[in-house]
């Protein structure tokens, strides 16, 4: 192969990436989407976490409260900070109030659904 | 719209006619006895009914799928770092037992047991990762207190007394770290997560013994893929 030809070959491969660079880059489109993740306890937002992980070209927008939004805050995600559900009551290991507790997730629900409306 | 348990999202956003994916480890709940039991049982109706307009209801476990639920097991953070990093990082010397209470400062009795049994210095290392609620101060052990990574310490840990959270207990079965897990008694789901892994509340009361026992068990990983298998789902809904 002569200089010339050896050069024009290596110009039109060039060409060929920077084509399919460009054609890739108008043709990636990334979706928004919207995670809710329960701010009871932490194992919730953990494993959301790690779907998010495996995700590609997708812009994941966290909703959740307390510890949950601090961990995402810590690791740089998209996070509103918007729940404050209600505490579990335990004395020495065992769980009081259990009837009380229900009682205040539900009014927790409902507090989210017109926080989420708003949103 | 995916929500991992998040009831009033998936409710809105039915409304709407978006499309939503439930991520849940439970179908159902158990909280109460008596009386109250009858407003739980219409609660549950009302889950039920949320859950079955899903799209896809993804569950972090293993097993057959039914209807718009599909299993897809273990759904757990991965590390890019190997065990022996870790330990370096975290500066675990020692055989190294991490006690873990998760979100709240419900598990505050794990810790004081831990703590009894352990009141000085010893041929372990014992390390707190007591979350973001519990403001106490522990001066004898080493208090991690609020972390992003609690898979990673959890892997680097000989062992793991924690309370019987689902993902705690996939991350530590990922990993392969000898655990404890106590339940909060009369938290049906964590009693339920216990007694599946052998334990029960009551274990707190032979908790050394256990300790002794489980720190000289063999690590043992089960490798999972609920992750990816959760995020192909819900790519392929987006797409």
């Amino acid at each position: 192969m002569s200089p010339e030809t050896y050069l024009v070959k290596i110009h039109l491969n060039f060409e060929t990436i920077r084509n399919l660079e460009i054609s890739s880059g108008f043709n990636k489109i990334m979706i928004d989407m919207d995670f809710f993740s329960s701010p009871i306890g932490l194992g919730h937002v953990t494993r959301d976490i790690a779907i998010a992980n495996n995700l590609t070209d997708i812009s994941t927008n966290f909703v959740t409260g307390e510890g949950a939004a601090k961990i995402l805050q810590n690791l740089n995600f998209n996070v509103e900070n918007v729940y404050m559900p209600p505490q579990f009551i335990v004395e020495n290991g065992g769980l009081k109030n259990s009837a009380k507790w229900l009682w205040s997730y539900f009014q927790y629900y409902k507090d989210c659904k017109k926080n989420q409306t708003k949103l | 719209m995916v929500s991992d348990e998040d009831f009033a999202s998936l409710t809105i956003s039915q409304e709407k006619k978006i499309p939503t994916v439930l991520v849940t480890d439970i179908l159902e709940t158990r909280f109460t006895n008596g009386f109250s039991s009858i407003i739980e049982k219409k609660m549950n109706k009302s889950m039920k009914k949320i859950i079955e307009k899903c799209n896809t209801v993804i569950i972090p476990e293993v097993g057959d799928n039914e209807g718009n639920i599909i299993r897809v097991g273990p759904i757990v953070r991965q590390t890019s770092f190997s065990r022996s990093n870790l330990r370096e990082k975290f500066s675990f010397d020692k055989k190294t037992i991490v006690v873990a209470i998760g979100g709240t400062d419900a598990g505050l009795f794990l810790i004081e047991k831990v703590l009894e049994i352990f009141p000085e210095e010893n041929e372990f290392e014992i390390v707190l990762v007591a979350g973001p609620s519990l403001k106490k101060n522990f001066k004898k052990f080493r208090n991690l207190g609020f972390v992003n990574n609690l898979h990673e310490i959890i892997y680097a840990a000989d062992l793991l007394i924690s309370l019987a959270g689902k993902s705690t207990i996939d991350e530590a079965k990922e990993f392969g770290t000898p655990s404890i897990f106590i339940p909060i008694r009369g938290h049906f789901e964590q009693e339920d997560n216990a007694k599946e892994e052998g334990f029960v509340f009551e274990d707190i009361n032979r908790l050394e013994e256990l300790i002794y026992q489980k720190i000289e068990e063999k690590r043992n990983p089960v490798k999972s893929s609920g992750a990816q298998k959760a995020a192909k789902i819900i790519q392929e809904l987006l797409n």
